[in-house]
């Protein structure tokens, strides 16, 4: 690290410690439609009717409604937290603009300036696959670029996947995750608004990652986006998702549900990287299926937010297919990061990879809660997990609950290695020695130990992360 | 000798019969439910209807006789009492230091309630005494409920030896209760055999360590047919240090370890060890737990678990915890589950071993890697309790002694 860098960064730093949070500005509201807080039947159609939504969606918004009802709240994980959420003190939907914008000169000049802020450029979209920015509730600028088309690739938003390509969605909307799956997979089936749509046609190939931004502004305003991923056989796409919220007084809930469905031979990367405000419930559902030589990969960065209960699942449903969930967790002051990962092996030669890494400083939580499971006639099941932790402070927490389930005896192997440390003196001794100040030595050993996290990421969320790490390290490094 | 009701009963039955029996009002209230974590992978209900007939045909506590050895005193309360009644006193209040979590509590405290003083054994090994060679301690009579606390105390600068050999009977409730003052060091091998019948039952092997305390724990299970749930739970003060290896042999069990291993003081060292041959339609369960509180320095956790899955229904769930509180320490645990590595019969098999004796010869190294770390790398084949280990493992898993 250079001198220079060390000092822009110690700048950025006292800035930082000046502010709450870097990205903690909001814009003043501006509602078209603003729902009442609280959540009942007659909102849920409500919502369901400003869409436009086909009779089936009204119909399965009202059932997943009284599921949530009647699902109990999960009795593990932060169970204080989860039981302090105040559901009836929700917006469960805002729209802030009228309509579709189609370019970008048409998107309100407000919404412009946070995106900008956030330093999301306008160039990017000629870089990038196309950016599907959502704004609150409703998707507000959307771009696909003209060669992804001419692809058949279909990259849009959920609402208007619903109007435009129904019979895709109805084939396989809430097929892996259905709305009684748990409490909060319930509430986003009944509240859901965007969230990305992709559908990639066979033998595609979609060589540039595509990308959407979320923003949370609204006061006590949940956010219920819903992904839908489709690789047809033998195609290939990556998606990207980055998340940052403005801070406010109140707790923020997001409560996403996440589809993904690999056919045969087909390859999908999801990578995220969540840097909500700290006062934002995250509590998200997410699920692939990959079918017979199918491979899915789930690159999980978990930054912010107050609490985030986040376990990326792959079902290994066909002969050969892989599952690959790589995860990062940074839990700071006042933080739960309860993450982790699921892999269920349900077909013979599947194999599964998960690397889990986690921080602490400042009394933060880090959970790592996996869960491997092996069903009876998936002979030759591989399994390796690695997770580690790095305690920055004595008074932070590292846990880690992983659980393998067996039932197959034919050559299954499965592994399992975890540590917990501090940042070593042996490590800084050697590089202090070779003059690097002791602040610069303990950050490269940070950076080091969440390197094989950050070379599966695009060089500019790398280089974003490394920037947000040595962030929130102010005061352990430096 | 009762039998194990296998009818199917309601379980409203089972609790109102239960109730009876034992004449507890409000059983149902306490009695554990499925949905706490430690009873997720092992029915509490399961032990209501043995739990039963137990009570109703039980011949009582099945007292365990010690040779009197050296300064080993063992005596039941009662004798306690008029033997050395400042003693008693003093390990009642000590023994009101282990205490009992919501998960377990109904166990503990019926186990506690119902033994009362007259179940209740306490083996006192003398401030800075030695022991020359491992202390036998064996089941008197094993039939109908097995119920009753077992308690050591070791003093101050004392070591000692002891083989327990634990017959579990058709129903088995005990509490077993060490307390290690400081400096002193325990080497405890618990074996628990049942070599025919079925048995159920809820053990419990609970440790508070002194300072500069040691404790050597080998814990073997060779049950062929057993339905039960194990808990140990150990805490180590400052400097205090714990070792345990184990193994669960088992062909038509179902075994739900759980050790949980809690750090209260700086520089405390744990080590966990613990094998799982899993045959025919087993269901093997390890739960490992290490706790390290904040404000603790220096303390270092390793778990480590290696199952070998050989059963067409054989099921395994390994579980290896860790939560970490402070930042100075060193944790770590690693687990792994497979069958036996073809590579390794191959390589028997060139040299001119039948596929049936190199697995068992492969099963074999499994065990005595466990075995040897106790009992040292050439064990004394006259070792009574060495022999009944392999003898029970011959059983389950059909393996030869050759010399």
């Amino acid at each position: 690290m250079s001198t220079t860098e060390t000092t822009d960064i110690k700048q950025e730093k006292a800035s930082f410690e000046k502010e709450d949070y870097k990205y903690g500005f909001h814009d003043p509201e501006k509602f078209i439609f603003k729902a009442e807080r609280g959540l009942t039947e007659e909102i849920v159609r409500n919502i369901s009717k400003m869409k436009n939504e086909p009779e089936w969606m009204t119909d399965f918004r009202v059932a997943a409604y009284k599921i949530f009802l009647s699902k109990p709240m999960p009795n593990w994980g932060d169970v204080k937290g989860l039981n302090s959420i105040a559901f009836d003190n929700i917006f469960y939907y805002l729209k802030s603009s009228e309509g579709q914008e189609r370019s970008w000169d048409d998107v309100p000049e407000d919404i412009k300036n946070t995106f900008e802020k956030l330093g999301i450029p306008e160039a990017e979209q000629k870089f990038l696959g196309g950016v599907t920015a959502q704004y609150e509730s409703e998707v507000v600028y959307h771009s696909i670029r003209e060669d992804l088309e001419k692809l058949g690739v279909i990259f849009t938003d959920m609402d208007t996947a619903l109007r435009e390509h129904s019979d895709i969605v109805k084939k396989y909307f809430s097929t892996i995750i259905p709305p009684n799956d748990n409490k909060f997979a319930a509430l986003n089936s009944a509240v859901w608004s965007g969230g990305s749509f992709i559908y990639v046609p066979p033998n595609t190939d979609v060589a540039i990652p595509l990308q959407a931004y979320f923003r949370i502004n609204a006061k006590n305003m949940g956010q219920f986006e819903r992904t839908l991923i489709i690789a047809d056989k033998n195609s290939k796409v990556h998606y990207i998702e980055g998340c940052t919220a403005p801070t406010y007084s109140s707790d923020s809930l997001h409560s996403a549900v996440v589809e993904l469905i690999a056919m045969e031979g087909a390859t999908i990367r999801y990578s995220t990287i969540q840097n909500w405000s700290n006062n934002v419930y995250n509590l998200v559902t997410k699920r692939a299926i990959a079918y017979a030589n199918a491979r899915v990969e789930w690159v999980d960065g978990n930054i912010g937010s107050k609490l985030t209960m986040k376990y990326p699942a792959v079902y290994l449903k066909g002969e050969g297919a892989h599952g690959e969930i790589l995860s990062i967790a940074y839990a700071g002051k006042g933080q739960h990061q309860d993450a982790g990962a699921k892999i269920v092996h349900a077909a013979p030669n599947t194999t599964s990879k998960i690397l889990s890494k986690s921080l602490t400083k400042g009394g933060g939580v880090g959970t790592y809660r996996g869960l491997i499971k092996i069903y009876k006639g998936a002979h030759n099941s591989r399994s390796n997990i690695q997770c580690d932790a790095l305690m920055l402070d004595n008074i932070s927490k590292s846990n880690t609950f992983p659980y393998m389930e067996l039932e197959e005896e034919r050559g299954v192997q499965v592994h399992h290695e975890a540590t917990v440390s501090k940042v070593d003196d042996e490590m800084l001794f050697y590089l202090t020695s070779r003059g690097i100040t002791e602040d610069d030595a303990k950050g490269m050993v940070i950076n080091g130990f969440i390197e094989p996290f950050t070379r599966e990421l695009p060089m500019e969320y790398a280089v974003e992360l490394n920037r947000l790490i040595q962030l929130e390290m102010a005061g352990a490094v430096g | 000798m009762a039998k194990i009701s296998i009818q199917k009963k309601t379980s409203e039955d089972i609790f109102e019969e239960l109730s009876r029996a034992l004449n507890m009002a409000d059983l149902k209230e306490k009695f554990p439910v499925r949905s706490m974590e430690s009873w997720r992978r092992f029915d509490p209900l399961n032990l209501v209807s043995p739990m039963t007939d137990a009570v109703r045909n039980g011949t009582g506590f099945s007292r365990i006789k010690v040779d009197d050895k050296l300064n080993l005193i063992m005596h039941g309360a009662a004798d306690w009492k008029k033997h050395d009644e400042i003693f008693l006193k003093k390990s009642l209040n000590q023994m009101e230091l282990f205490k009992s979590t919501p998960e377990t509590g109904f166990f503990e405290d019926f186990i506690k309630k119902s033994a009362g003083h007259e179940n209740l054994q306490i083996l006192r090994i003398s401030k800075n005494v030695e022991t020359l060679s491992a202390i036998e301690i064996l089941p008197e009579n094993a039939t109908g409920l097995n119920l009753g606390i077992f308690y050591i105390y070791c003093e101050e600068g004392a070591k000692a030896d002891l083989n327990i050999i634990k017959n579990p009977g058709q129903f088995d409730l005990s509490l077993i209760y060490i307390y290690q003052e400081n400096n002193s060091s325990l080497k405890i091998k618990y074996l628990d055999e049942n070599p025919g019948a079925a048995s159920s039952g809820v053990g419990f092997i609970r440790s508070i360590q002194g300072n500069y305390s040691r404790l050597e724990a080998g814990i073997y299970n060779t049950s062929a047919r057993q339905n039960k749930k194990l808990f140990i739970k150990n805490s180590l003060n400052e400097f205090a240090e714990c070792k345990y290896n184990g193994f669960f042999a088992g062909a038509l069990s179902h075994v739900d370890h759980d050790f949980y291993i809690e750090h209260l003081g700086s520089f405390s060292k744990s080590e966990l060890l613990f094998k799982m041959g899993i045959l025919d339609e087993c269901y093997g369960i390890f739960w490992g737990d290490t706790k390290i509180i904040p404000n603790t320095r220096g303390c270092e956790g390793y778990q480590k678990n290696k199952n070998l899955i050989l059963g067409k229904n054989a099921r395994v769930d390994a579980i290896p915890r860790l939560r970490i509180q402070t930042e100075h320490v060193i944790a770590s645990h690693g687990s792994a589950t497979g069958e036996i590595s073809d590579d390794e019969i191959f390589y028997l098999m060139s040299r001119g071993l039948s596929y049936e004796d190199a697995r068992k010869l492969l099963l074999r190294a499994f065990f005595e890697d466990i075995l040897r770390q106790s009992f040292g790398s050439d064990p004394d084949i006259s070792n009574l309790f060495l022999m009944k280990i392999w003898n029970n493992l011959q059983n389950i898993i059909g393996m030869e002694i050759t010399a």
